[in-house]
């Protein structure tokens, strides 16, 4: 699916470097778009190295980068950014139409079931798993919790009930299964940016469920389910040395 | 007697407790008195069994109505020639959400364009996917859901904060504090959801992305599958058209020029299923 992967030291002045919010308990982040950037660079095989300091982006968000002194934020213009800076196009093999449909499934997850994501840790799982990952004291994880729910409620989705939720994510994730099929990516056998984007968010979902829902309706659809495996396998064959193994140890890479 | 000891003690309270508590009471008064006069002029009609009410927030000067949830929902009913009526009322929200458009049936409110659909699906036996692929399906619900949820907000930024001119605003004529509390109040919202943090530049540029990706899949062909118009279609015209037409004085109409097939698109849309468009806009804002 793609070349040998290259990350670490190297020129300093061509490495970009990622700024993210450290590693999650088993996945590489509990942000989808630091999952997002950080399998863009592993596929288009940009040499890069991890900043989990804590520094924030001008948009007050992670993730971002910098590149020769430039930073960058926003997952989306980052890799705008960086197909110009390094002539990169993951979608040269898509048609017109692949690209259009391509664009609409990266922003149906991003902006639509990336809220379910939302409401699933910080709302429905009652395990507060996503609290005890970025080690938030019991008395203060009703704060984060009131924050991230009245975003969710006015974006809209935060109005519905659980089922309605879980409804609108079995639907979306329904679409991601319909358009792949029988194939092995969503535009055959060679990986575009836009399968870098379903990846981020729906492995966040299935890889790092917590004890929310979000994890039991993918496991619904076997074909999306090989579709984020064979993503995994190819790109991340060191995804367990960029998780804290369930908060257990530090995370080498 | 208990009386006139407590009469005593709430006179010797101190003058700054005394203009708190008041001002307190008369709020929470006048806020009940309000909700109660409110609920009596929001008393609904009634209606038939098994009619079905859109209520909205009232016809546009340039489209059928300023959410492109209630042209989806109309435009949908009108595609499947299911009768329908409307009732127009700022005022009056949906119950559970508070927002508009809602359905009402048989008594019952429903709100959620979306959840609305799946609804009349099962009371009306409508196949909302009525011969489309699993493969189309999923196309669908991923242009659909682009529109709704990113190119949506897009168009609200444009409309309601990043018009200088305020067009919007002073088409029904309010006044300029009103106008500086709404921006103000959207600002927040759309900083929260996220599309509040890009430049005007960088907002014009992901709304014209979205109508690129949009255009590239519609291509020649005269709706999103091909010659017979879906569901899709119709959640998709609502955007479209809220952007064409009902910008006021935002970049929307301009960007989305750039793709003479959905401005043709849009057109067709409008000639097929509201070929009484004329009738039905409202330019001097009288319902």
């Amino acid at each position: 699916m793609v070349g040998r992967l290259q990350v670490g030291e190297g020129n300093e002045e061509a490495l970009v470097t990622l700024y993210q919010i450290g590693r999650a308990p088993n996945s590489p982040s509990l942000t989808p778009f630091a999952i997002k950037l950080e399998t863009y660079l592993r596929a288009a095989n940009i040499p890069y190295k991890n900043d989990h300091s804590g520094k924030k982006s001008s948009k007050g968000k992670f993730p971002w980068i910098s590149y020769k002194g430039k930073p960058v934020a926003d997952s989306e213009f980052c890799i705008e950014f960086l197909n110009k800076e390094r002539n990169i196009d993951l979608n040269s093999h898509l048609s017109e139409e692949q690209k259009g449909v391509g664009r609409a499934l990266q922003k149906m997850v991003e902006e639509n079931t990336y809220w379910v994501l939302v409401l699933d840790r910080w709302l429905y799982d009652k395990t507060n798993g996503v609290c005890i990952a970025f080690k938030i004291p019991s008395i203060m994880r009703w704060l984060p919790r009131r924050k991230f729910v009245g975003f969710a409620k006015k974006q809209g989705i935060g109005l519905h009930s659980k089922a309605e939720v879980e409804q609108i994510l079995r639907k979306d994730v329904k679409a991601i299964s319909g358009y792949l099929g029988s194939k092995k990516l969503l535009f055959g056998d060679k990986i575009s940016q836009y399968d870098t984007a379903v990846f981020g968010q729906l492995a966040a979902m299935k890889y790092e469920p917590f004890g929310g829902m979000a994890g039991g309706v993918i496991d619904e659809f076997p074909v999306v389910c090989a579709y984020l495996d064979r993503i995994k396998t190819e790109l991340w064959p060191d995804w367990e040395e960029c998780n804290t193994g369930g908060g257990t140890r530090q995370a080498t890479k | 007697m208990a009386l006139s000891k407590v009469t005593d003690l709430l006179a010797n309270l101190p003058i700054g407790v005394k203009v708190l508590g008041g001002t307190f009471l008369t709020g929470t008064v006048l806020t009940v008195v309000w909700r109660r006069l409110k609920g009596r002029q929001t008393k609904s009609k009634v209606y038939p069994p098994n009619t079905i009410v859109i209520h909205q927030m009232g016809r546009g000067p340039h489209v059928p109505s300023l959410t492109p949830f209630a042209i989806k929902l109309e435009t949908y009913f009108r595609m499947e020639g299911i009768p329908y009526e409307v009732e127009h009322n700022w005022n009056r929200k949906a119950e559970k959400t508070g927002k508009l458009p809602f359905l009402e049936y048989n008594g019952e409110e429903i709100p959620d364009s979306e959840f609305i659909l799946e609804f009349i699906s099962k009371e009306k036996n409508v196949d909302l996917n009525k011969g489309l692929t699993p493969e189309q399906i999923g196309i669908g619900r991923a242009f659909q859901k682009m529109m709704e949820e990113n190119t949506y907000w897009c168009f609200v930024r444009d409309r309601w904060v990043l018009d200088e001119s305020s067009a919007i605003y002073k088409h029904f004529n309010l006044s300029w504090i009103v106008i500086y509390l709404v921006k103000r109040a959207q600002r927040k919202t759309l900083w929260t959801h996220g599309i509040g943090r890009y430049s005007p530049e960088q907002l014009r540029h992901i709304m014209s992305e979205d109508l690129k990706a949009l255009s590239r899949y519609l291509g020649s062909k005269n709706f999103l599958f091909g010659d017979k118009a879906s569901k899709f279609d119709c959640a998709i015209f609502g955007i479209l058209a809220e952007i064409r037409w009902a910008s006021f004085g935002g970049f929307g109409p301009v960007v989305i020029k750039e793709y003479p097939n959905l401005c043709d698109y849009c057109d067709r849309m409008k000639e097929t299923f509201w070929p009484d468009w004329d009738t039905v806009i409202k330019p001097d804002n009288k319902q």
